[in-house]
């Protein structure tokens, strides 16, 4: 299943696309501010 | 997170954050506190979030901890001073989802996951130390 992420100033992108091909941290946040 | 970006990269890992808001906030969002030194990703409709396994929490309880800490802290304990980030916050706490909770996932080169961490409240968070751990191992 893909999902597509919402980027400021930019395109959306993939998520699997996003961590492809390297160790990723990823940290998922309640909200911003 | 911003100030611990470089031990984080040094143990050779991309970070990136993503949001359960969209672009229309977190463009401002960003404005207001950035910049950042890691990608910030939006997820509006909560889909990644929800098939990880992330969950709202109640919210009686968090309501409950927002009062206890609004009691200690007041209003400062939530909405910071300066003008513009305090017009984003409050933006966020109106439009936003705030009872999902967040959490740390580290995926190797394939993406699959090699450890997690959701926090099952806002005060549940893995340490720096925790996720410095975990990326040597």
């Amino acid at each position: 299943m893909n999902f597509l992420l919402e980027k400021p100033y930019s395109e959306d992108e993939d998520f699997q696309q996003i961590i492809h091909g390297k160790k990723s941290l990823v940290v998922f946040v309640r909200h911003p501010g | 997170m911003r100030e611990h970006y470089s031990q984080l990269t040094s143990k050779g890992a991309h970070v990136i954050v993503i949001t359960p808001s969209g672009r229309a906030l977190l463009e401002p969002f960003i404005d207001a506190f950035g910049p950042f030194p890691f990608d910030i990703y939006g997820d509006p409709t909560r889909s990644l979030y929800k098939s990880m396994g992330h969950e709202s929490m109640q919210k009686w309880k968090l309501l409950m901890k927002a009062g206890k800490a609004f009691i200690t802290g007041g209003s400062k304990a939530f909405i910071p001073d300066e003008e513009n980030q305090k017009k984003v916050v409050k933006e966020s706490l109106k439009t936003q989802d705030i009872y999902i909770q967040g959490g740390s996932w580290i995926f190797n080169e394939n993406g699959e996951v090699v450890w997690k961490h959701i926090d099952s409240s806002p005060e549940d968070h893995a340490s720096i130390d925790r996720i410095l751990q975990e990326l040597l191992s």
